[in-house]
């Protein structure tokens, strides 16, 4: 490549007049000359209209005192029993993974548990932001739990017994819980909401390939989807309506597994999120598949010291008319 | 000139780099401030260079690279293409630096004022002649040059900041040399 015109004769002029000796960032000092970003860094800064003044309910004690922090918070917790988020999976093109292969390869995996986070935004009041760490289990034989925790604290368990047909929602911090049986056709729509009943909703969806990187000493490709289309329909829009939606999705080139699912839903108002609209950011990453699970953890039968959650346990004091829930 | 890389490993490279900025950034997002400094390190030299392609002071290139950083922290949440972040970061960096250009004229101080600039070679009148032949380049121009020669970076990590393609920088590079070597030839360079 090289020709006439390149003035070779130059290179070594301007590198003795433009050469440095190496910069090294160091990343602990520039935070100390850096504080408020130090801290924004900290707290995380996804929410595009929220500044350093804004707080957040961090700790489970709000969501245990409050009447009106356990409206949104039931709300919230609702709204998680009924969401798993979705993957952008479609036939293959030219990538490097065969998008069919992974559809197969997850159609063949037994149990999965995945770790991640759930935000939820109330778009009303974008200061009530609601972040659980999010452990779920996936068993093929036994069902689906997912448990929402806000530091140590559990505050949600939502489990899918399949063979018993049962579902279970726990609130911890009240310790109330919903207990109710599911028809066949229920336990098909919590599966498409699961990762693996995702793959065929989503193979309608367009996506667009992000490369390749590495997650963890793994091998990924992304892909980035927009739009939730074969969601939408899944359940009536007041019971339950996601607006819009976004994601991404890395996939395991040796595993064909999806290895790290990030998302972003706009849930309008609907009966599942006690009318409220919610912005829910969620990050899974897989933890660990075909591990074998302790049939325990589906367990659907109310535990000791709970009681029947009710619509009185959440509306305001004010509001509550003797007789309802 | 080009490196000995096929330009479809620099491709893929460059693929790769985008997808990881684009992990790090959501990562960065969600309080996990080690992947804003993983981002920070992976583009502060392109940074300074190009801070000083505009302030031609290092120790202020520097300054205004860490400012540049800043307002990336501050600003990540409107980054629309995570994968982007090199580009978005270097054009902030130029406007940090083009401020402070300014305000140095403001306050009348010369780039000769400052210190850090070494300037006792004893090659003095070529290194200066050099100097002037650098500064007289277009902006876009000195900042191909200041990226390639600050710190021998390769193209692929040129190409990180400045939205380019391999064969676009290489063409800038070329002119931005012509335009040098014409100067300094008229000038009696080497006489």
């Amino acid at each position: 490549m090289s020709r006439d015109d390149d003035n070779l004769w130059l290179d070594s002029l301007l590198s003795q007049q433009v050469r440095r000796e190496p910069v090294e960032f160091d990343f602990q000092q520039w935070k100390e000359g850096h504080p408020e970003e130090a801290r924004l860094l900290e707290r995380g800064i996804e929410q595009p209209g929220r500044n350093l003044k804004t707080t957040t309910y961090p700790i489970w004690r709000c969501i245990m005192k409050s009447r009106v922090t356990r409206y949104s918070a039931a709300a919230v917790i609702t709204l998680a029993a009924l969401l798993v988020l979705t993957n952008p999976f479609g036939t293959s093109k030219n990538g490097g993974v065969a998008l069919a292969a992974v559809q197969e390869k997850v159609a063949q995996v037994n149990t999965m548990i995945v770790r991640g986070e759930k935000v939820f935004t109330c778009v009303a009041d974008p200061n009530v932001v609601y972040r659980f760490d999010l452990v779920k289990y996936i068993s093929r034989q036994y069902g689906y739990t997912e448990e929402g925790r806000i530091g140590d604290a559990l505050i949600y368990r939502i489990t899918l017994n399949k063979p018993q047909r049962q579902c279970l929602i726990l609130m911890s911090p009240w310790k109330k819980c919903l207990h109710f049986p599911c028809t066949g056709e229920q336990i098909a729509i919590m599966e498409k909401l699961s990762p693996t009943g995702a793959m065929d909703l989503l193979l309608q969806t367009d996506y667009k390939k992000l490369g390749t990187a590495t997650i963890d000493g793994m091998d990924v490709e992304g892909f980035e989807f927009e739009g939730v289309k074969p969601v939408q329909d899944i359940l009536p829009k007041y019971l339950f309506d996601i607006q819009q939606g976004r994601g991404t999705v890395w996939i395991g080139t040796k595993e064909l597994l999806p290895v790290r699912i990030e998302g972003d839903l706009l849930i309008g108002q609907s009966l599942t999120t006690l009318l409220m609209d919610w912005r829910l950011h969620e990050v899974n990453t897989l933890d660990s598949y075909d591990k074998e699970l302790d049939p325990n953890l589906f367990n659907t039968e109310m535990p000791q010291g709970y009681t029947e959650f009710t619509f009185s346990d959440i509306i305001p004091i004010k509001l509550s008319i003797p007789g309802l829930g | 000139m080009v490196e000995k890389q096929s330009s479809s490993a620099i491709f893929d490279n460059r693929r790769m780099k985008n997808a990881e900025d684009h992990i790090l950034v959501r990562q960065a997002l969600q309080a996990d401030p080690e992947s804003f400094g993983q981002l920070c390190r992976r583009y502060y030299t392109s940074l300074v260079a190009v801070a000083d392609s505009i302030l031609l002071d290092h120790h202020l290139a520097e300054d205004a690279a860490q400012e540049a950083l800043a307002h990336a922290c501050r600003q990540l949440p409107r980054l629309r293409k995570p994968e982007r972040f090199g580009p978005w970061v270097a054009a902030i960096c130029r406007n940090v630096a083009k401020d402070m250009l300014r305000e140095r004229r403001r306050q009348r101080v010369s780039p000769e004022d400052c210190e850090g600039q070494d300037r006792d070679c004893p090659d003095n009148g070529r290194t200066e002649m050099l100097a002037e032949a650098l500064q007289r380049l277009p902006e876009h121009l000195r900042e191909v040059v200041y990226l390639r020669f600050y710190n021998e970076m390769s193209y692929q990590q040129m190409a990180g900041v400045l939205s380019a393609s391999q064969q676009s920088i290489d063409g800038r590079l070329r002119r931005a040399k012509k335009i040098i070597a014409a100067y300094l030839i008229r000038k009696g360079f080497g006489r």
